[in-house]
């Protein structure tokens, strides 16, 4: 009866040991699998920042801009002259231009989303007065 | 056998450990550098455009209306050592050979300021 019982109890041991090791195994191999994933990852590489060039492409357009007399007895960017030299700076550069004074112009189809990439504010004479304006590109 | 277990992943958690602060130092290294080369070919590009090939007269020099005949080879050369470029290319046509980077600059040229894109590229 007695050696009944301590073979009971034995097996139920042994049973708790396999049970013990088959979970340790498992926490092996759910650990090992997600370390293989984080070593795998090669991470992030970092971009790189080019916020100066980019206000000083916005400079750029503005500067050429201001060559080429654009901004003379400034009354909006209604004129052709503007309009056409914004376009030719957006085929150059890939990117919409942005006026943004008392009216806003773009060289980009109205009503899409744009981002802005960067922008100045300049001062222009308009009717003998100074006018501020936004002067921007975007996307 | 349960210790042996518990050893190994201690062990690759060490492993893990040490090989995620390597990483992590030779990428910020790397990034660091790359950043170094494209700010320098941004600044090559900026005192080409606003003084190197600037028009210059009357004591005066004009940013962005450039004199497409002092961007020589020589100008180029001379400008890619100062920068502490590898390598610089500077025109107005995309440059057939690969560089590690790329910008274009906006520039006016001529009698009548035609607008146009100059190209530098460099690393």
């Amino acid at each position: 009866m007695q050696a009944e019982k301590t073979g009971r109890y034995a097996a139920s041991i042994s049973a708790g040991d396999d049970m013990q090791t088959f979970e340790a195994m498992m926490s092996f191999l759910v650990f090992t699998s997600i370390m293989l994933a984080v070593l795998e990852n090669p991470g992030d590489q970092g971009g790189i920042d080019d916020s100066l060039l980019r206000l000083q492409l916005a400079e750029d357009a503005w500067r050429v801009m201001y060559l080429r007399g654009d901004f003379r007895d400034f009354n909006g960017a209604g004129n052709g002259r503007i309009r056409n030299d914004m376009e030719a700076i957006s085929r150059e550069t890939g990117l919409c231009v942005f006026l943004m004074g008392s009216s806003n112009y773009t060289s980009c189809r109205g009503g899409e989303r744009h981002e802005i990439t960067a922008s100045i504010r300049r001062t222009v004479v308009s009717g003998n007065a100074p006018r501020s304006m936004a002067f921007s590109l975007g996307k | 056998m349960d210790a042996i277990l518990s050893l190994l992943p201690m062990l690759f958690m060490l492993a893990l450990l040490m090989k995620a602060s390597g990483g992590a130092v030779r990428d910020a290294q790397e990034a660091m550098h790359r950043q170094q080369a494209f700010d320098r070919l941004v600044s090559a590009a900026d005192f080409t455009i606003k003084s190197g090939a600037a028009v210059h007269g009357g004591g005066y020099r004009y940013p962005n209306l450039l004199d497409e005949g002092a961007m020589t080879p020589q100008y180029v050369e001379s400008l890619r050592k100062q920068a502490g470029l590898t390598a610089l290319y500077i025109g107005n046509a995309e440059p057939e050979d690969e560089y590690p980077f790329c910008i274009i600059r906006l520039y006016a040229s001529g009698e009548n300021r035609e607008i146009r894109r100059l190209h530098i590229c460099g690393g």
